[in-house]
């Protein structure tokens, strides 16, 4: 069972840190397939910067491995959380010393280092995508997607802009939101890839 | 965090916009590190965000069009008008024993004030970073660290690092009022009020008149013109910088309409 299926337990995490720990190597692609996204998503949230994103995950995904390999990891049923702190350590690094390129560490060529990244093709096909399913939903709910993801307002702001009740608005924006994140899994199920590229600049 | 579930969609938004708290936001963190349900929309919203970003003055330049029920109101209002209108003339011609009124005095109407939301409207306050000799604390770093990132408008991460100046120093008035000032221009007013009391409770610091005015602003942003109205008058009684731009708005505020937002 993939960690996609397993979702949120703990015993699976530690079966997985203890397969790292031990060298297997689908263990690694595993963990990496899992949380390359994650903390990708991440960064790019955190840093709006796409570069320093990829170079941060790079880091925390090598720093997880070499932790969980020489058995660091304390609580492992815990992995999760251990992933995503070292990653917010790196970025709160990055924040600190603003440095603007990146360590000279080389990377373990062990590391499965391209695992996820998507293809400039596949990043303009979902990105067409993405583009398709905004075109066919109602103009006034692209608005309140405009309004809530990129003006950052809520509901109630959103309101009496787009003359509708302020639960009208919640309804809207959740349909909507629904209906593309739906169609575009649809899509990425067809083609056996994760729902959306990692590599989306925020 | 337990899965938001049915809340998931808005607390995404809140992450991807900024609108998290700290707490908040390092907790969801961990959260969607293990669940996939709130990572898809996640991916999903974020796919949408950019996509939206990049076509946005397409997306607002299309009317939204008004629902019928206000179209029919209006038309209503105008059917009455028009009725009104028909019935002073006739009545104006019937009487003729009073002089008619001369057209400047009906055609005189009260001058519309600004709204609430117009009069919160501000640029963010100027900083100039100063130069030190010899060696900065740690939180000096942060806030000048940060107030790089508010120079270049990204409030979002300027945010982050004034967070972290205040936890370092939570006495330094600097950091707490741009703080403040980030939230609001961030569009978290609740956030940016409560900062901003913070710093005025420091008591007598450089920051006080400014930390009052922007308050104010907070306070007309929210539709609140009784608060706004009390920072304002704060900002006259302490006589400095600020004063005539204090005294400007609280004209403008006494003919902002009651409901007025």
């Amino acid at each position: 069972m993939s960690v996609l299926e397993r979702g949120n337990d703990a015993k699976h995490w530690q079966d997985l840190a203890d397969r790292v720990r031990e060298g297997d190597s689908c263990a690694e692609n595993e963990l990496t397939a899992h949380f390359h996204p994650r903390i990708l998503a991440m960064a790019v949230v955190r840093l709006r910067d796409l570069e320093t994103a990829r170079e941060i995950t790079q880091e925390s995904l090598l720093s997880v491995l070499i932790a969980l390999r020489q058995g660091k990891l304390r609580e492992p049923g815990k992995l999760p959380g251990f992933v995503s702190g070292t990653a917010r350590n790196l970025i709160n690094d990055h924040f600190r010393s603003l440095r603007t390129q990146p360590h000279p560490m080389p990377l373990d060529p062990e590391t499965p280092s391209s695992v996820n990244f998507a293809t400039e093709a596949e990043l303009l096909e979902q990105r067409r995508m993405v583009r398709e399913a905004l075109g066919r939903i109602d103009p006034r709910d692209r608005v309140i997607l405009l309004l809530t993801l990129v003006e950052g307002m809520n509901p109630r702001e959103i309101a009496p802009r787009v003359g509708l009740s302020l639960e009208n608005v919640r309804t809207r924006k959740m349909r909507a939101i629904r209906q593309i994140a739906e169609e575009l899994h649809k899509v990425s199920r067809k083609k056996r890839q994760t729902p959306l590229s990692t590599e989306t600049v925020g | 965090m337990d899965c938001p579930g049915f809340q998931r969609e808005e607390l995404v938004e809140r992450y991807l916009t900024g609108a998290l708290t700290f707490e908040e936001r390092e907790s969801f963190e961990e959260h969607y590190f293990a669940c996939d349900p709130c990572f898809a929309v996640l991916q999903a919203e974020r796919a949408l965000q950019a996509e939206l970003s990049a076509s946005a003055p397409q997306i607002t330049n299309i009317s939204v069009s008004r629902p019928a029920r206000f179209r029919w109101k209006i038309a209503l209002a105008a059917a009455a008008v028009l009725i009104l209108g028909f019935i002073g003339i006739r009545w104006g011609l019937k009487s003729n024993s009073s002089p008619a009124i001369p057209p400047t005095q009906t055609a005189k109407s009260v001058p519309a004030g600004p709204s609430l939301s117009e009069l919160a409207r501000f640029d963010p306050p100027n900083y100039t970073q100063s130069v030190f000799r010899g060696n900065q604390d740690k939180a000096m770093r942060e806030f000048r660290l940060a107030m790089k990132r508010y120079q270049q408008s990204d409030y979002t991460n300027a945010i982050t690092g004034l967070h972290a100046a205040v936890k370092l120093n939570p006495k330094d008035p600097g950091p707490l009022f741009f703080l403040g000032v980030s939230h609001l221009l961030a569009n978290q007013t609740d956030h940016g009020v409560a900062v901003l009391q913070q710093c005025i409770a420091l008591g007598d610091t450089p920051y006080l008149e400014e930390a009052h005015y922007y308050l104010a602003k907070a306070f007309l942003r929210k539709g609140d013109a009784a608060a706004a109205r009390r920072e304002l008058e704060e900002v006259v009684r302490l006589n400095g910088d600020q004063e005539d731009e204090a005294q400007r708005l609280l004209q403008q505020l006494k003919v902002v309409p009651a409901d007025s937002r």
